[in-house]
């Protein structure tokens, strides 16, 4: 075992690299990404550590049969796949779902929630976004006047970072 | 000379002919010995021969009441031994000077007396020292701290920019290990105060974490972040020898494997993978045998954790670790430990493969019973006895299931439960005179009467009158004939012996009789005769009647009201059971009143004749 000294050495050296890698990965990613805006359906429960948060359902986390490559039987739960998006009169639309990234285009990597025989259901890891005590009202309110929209970064991996929730 | 002590239950002194015997044995009037036996508390019967001390034990143990029979002082090599260790007990806080008294006082002999035990019995051992009350103040204010922390970034305070916040959180979480570790290990070491320092920090680095995760809006209740803060603490356990540590790394990674669980549900391989090997063999290591034993309930949380899931493999390897720590720590009170998982690995088991009889269970049953046999431990044996009733119906559905045999039907499953009451019965009445198995042939007597007697009542309602109602499943009309056939054979030779003796106890043979050829009646006659509902109602009747009878006979309350309690349910349950029709109804109420009308009258003449013999012969 190495002497105390050192070893608080070590600890807070580990601690620091650990948050810090943590801290500059978000922070590149959501600073690198390409920036598109996602309509939102939200509400606002509270996470036992974070506190308040809206969670978001976009118009992208549901694949319906009629979406070409986007059978619900071909997946199954928790696999993770590449969903490719095309813009359609300024909104962000599927435009196809596979298990393998798209050789070019925009697409997010999500992952299956649930598949029944005619829709599929998809996380990005995009519908959490944390807001003080109390301001949930504010969005839920947006919500229902349909005047929500998510920024999010996407990076070239496929990997989406929230940005912030714009109420238009 | 030898002594009896009897644990009452009700009410003794009411008892004409225990009054008798205990009078009888140990020389004392009626009224001394009703005296003795209204004293609160144990009743000490004491200053018999064997032979006379024997005679009224068995008395006792025929009755049902708890006793013991015992020696009145132990053999001279005994008392010598325990003169000589018992001091010892009380020095080392194993026993309190005042128990030792009463201990030697019931052997009648005197406690050893002896500097160290006085001085022991004069200043009373403090439950708590200054240095735990210390550690467990420290620890709950680093707690307090630490939880606040975590709630100040819950309220995600926005005034102060992400970067500050971040970089004050880690600085302050830095500063508290920093100066934990001083404290702790420094020239002037203060290890509590510098222990509750590290304990702050542990916190803080979480906190850290949680904030990062909270500004970038990581998807909530994830599971990733528990398993990132459990991982910072492993650095402090290892490199600082700081166990709490490893204990809070225990339980967040646990805590994330419950949040993967309710994210995708499914089970994630990196909670087993750390568990088991790094906490548990780290803790192997330096010997940390507190770790170990608390991480017994920590894998049965892990093991009840598989359930919902139905990850048979999860649940095997964790109830694996659960049986090598069992034998690593050596200790009998963990036999508890282990039944509860494998418990739950048979109902993984279970889910996962419906229709795979699951016979590998029967090797940890086997052990189990093994083990409440040597350790004597009634307690065990009483669970062991369910778990295998349970086992064993799981085990005949899957391979009627499995192989096709035919098909198992509601009745099927309460004719069987019926057969084990009877086996359970049976197994107690030969148990009942067993001093060690007191407890276990209590539960069989009395709780294999009432099973079965639940399915009797059940059973005697007319709707089971299908003829595809009973035994479309061989294996199940093969094991319930069986299990009925032994427990008949194990209970006949007790109930008609004790059926000769005075005042006439014919009622357990009646009831008894009455329940085989009811159950037989369902194998033998079609179900549309309903002669097996027929049978089950005289069964219920003849039951309450003959509780009715004892109750009178053995003075015994309890008895009497419970005969009456029943006769009024099944009276209430066939007035109302509109399965059957008027007439019929009519018919076995004014059947029933006229033949306990005709009893009464014949008792009542009997009883009357006996009292002008006795009347006679005195004028004689």
């Amino acid at each position: 075992m190495p002497r105390p000294a050192i070893g608080v050495w070590l600890v807070t050296a580990i601690w620091v690299a650990v948050a810090g890698g943590l801290w500059a990965y978000h922070d590149h990613q959501l600073k690198n990404g390409r920036e598109i805006e996602l309509k939102t359906v939200p509400v606002d429960p509270r996470d036992l550590l974070r506190g308040d948060y809206v969670v978001l359902a976009y118009e992208i986390s549901t694949a319906v049969a009629t979406d070409e490559e986007a059978a619900p039987w071909y997946f199954r739960r928790n696999q993770v796949v590449f969903v490719a998006l095309e813009q359609r009169r300024g909104e962000w639309s599927i435009a196809g779902v596979d298990t393998k990234p798209p050789e070019d285009g925009l697409f997010l990597r999500g992952r299956i929630r649930s598949a029944s025989e005619s829709r599929l259901r998809i996380e990005y890891g995009i519908e959490s976004f944390f807001v003080p005590e109390g301001e949930g009202k504010k969005y839920e309110q947006a919500r229902n006047r349909d005047r929500l929209w998510a920024v999010v970064s996407v990076s070239p991996h496929g990997v989406g970072h929230l940005k912030r929730l714009e109420i238009r | 000379m030898h002594r009896i002590v009897i644990y009452p239950t009700g009410p003794l002194a009411e008892d004409a002919e225990l009054l008798a015997a205990v009078g009888a044995a140990a020389g004392l009037d009626r009224e001394s010995a009703a005296a003795r036996l209204r004293a609160p508390g144990p009743v000490y019967l004491d200053g018999f021969d064997e032979a006379a001390a024997r005679g009224l034990f068995e008395l006792l143990a025929a009755r049902g009441i708890d006793a013991d029979l015992e020696p009145m002082a132990p053999p001279a090599g005994v008392a010598e031994w325990l003169r000589a260790e018992a001091p010892k007990w009380v020095r080392r806080g194993l026993l309190h000077p005042a128990s030792l008294n009463l201990i030697f006082g019931n052997y009648g002999l005197e406690a050893p007396a002896s500097p160290g035990l006085e001085a022991a019995a004069a200043a009373p051992r403090k439950a708590v020292g200054t240095a735990t009350l210390l550690r467990a103040v420290l620890t709950l204010g680093a707690v307090l701290i630490g939880l606040g922390l975590v709630l100040f970034v819950a309220a995600n305070w926005q005034r102060i920019p992400a970067p500050v916040k971040i970089g004050g959180a880690l600085a302050l979480t830095v500063a508290a290990l920093q100066a934990g570790a001083w404290l702790r290990f420094g020239h002037r070491p203060y290890p509590r105060v510098g222990a509750a320092l590290l304990l702050i920090a542990l916190f803080g680095i979480g906190g850290v974490v949680i904030l990062i995760a909270q500004i970038y809006h990581v998807q909530a209740e994830s599971y990733l972040l528990p398993l990132i803060w459990g991982a910072l603490c492993v650095p402090l356990a290892l490199l600082l020898r700081f166990p709490p540590a490893l204990y809070i790394a225990s339980g967040l990674w646990l805590w994330s494997y419950w949040l993967h669980l309710g994210e995708s549900g499914e089970l994630p391989w990196i909670y087993p993978a750390l568990l088991l090997g790094l906490l548990l063999p780290y803790a192997l290591l330096v010997k940390d045998r507190r770790f170990l034993q608390a991480h017994l309930g920590i894998l049965i949380l892990a093991v009840v954790t598989t359930l919902p899931a139905g990850e048979l493999w999860h649940c095997s390897v964790f109830v694996g670790a659960l049986v090598l720590l069992k034998l690593l720590l050596r200790e009998p009170r963990y036999d508890w430990l282990l039944v509860v998982g494998f418990f739950v690995w048979q109902l993984v088991f279970l889910t996962e493969y419906k229709d795979l009889p699951n016979v590998f269970y029967a090797l940890p049953l086997a052990y189990f019973f093994y083990r409440a046999h040597e350790s004597r431990s009634n307690s065990l044996m009483i669970a062991n006895v369910l778990n295998a009733q349970f086992w064993l119906c799981v085990l005949l559905f899957q391979i009627t299931a499995r192989y096709d045999l035919g098909r198992v039907e509601g009745t099927g499953v309460l004719l069987w439960l019926l057969a084990t009451g009877l086996l359970w019965y049976g197994i107690g009445k030969r148990l009942q005179g067993s001093p060690e198995w007191r407890r276990l042939a209590g539960f069989l007597r009395y709780g294999g009467p009432m099973l079965a007697g639940l399915m009797v009542y059940v059973l005697s309602f007319r709707f089971y009158d299908d003829e595809a109602s009973f035994y479309r499943s061989p294996l199940f009309l093969a094991t319930t004939l069986g299990l009925a056939a032994v427990g008949v054979a194990l209970a006949l030779g007790p109930v008609l012996r004790e059926s000769g003796g005075e005042g006439g106890r014919w009622g357990a043979p009646l009831v008894l009789a009455l329940t085989a050829t009811g159950l037989l009646g369902t194998f033998v006659a079609p179900p549309s005769l309903l002669i097996h509902a027929l049978l089950f109602n005289l069964t219920l009747f003849a039951g309450a009647l003959a509780m009715m009878l004892r109750g009178h006979g053995t003075q015994n309350l309890g008895w009497f009201n419970g005969g009456i309690a029943l006769f009024v349910v099944l009276i209430g349950s066939r007035y109302f059971d509109t399965f059957v029709e008027y007439l019929p109804r009519s018919v076995f109420f004014v059947v029933g009143g006229l033949f306990l009308i005709g009893w009464a009258v014949l008792v009542d003449r009997q009883r009357k004749r006996r009292a002008g013999r006795r009347g006679g012969e005195a004028d004689a």
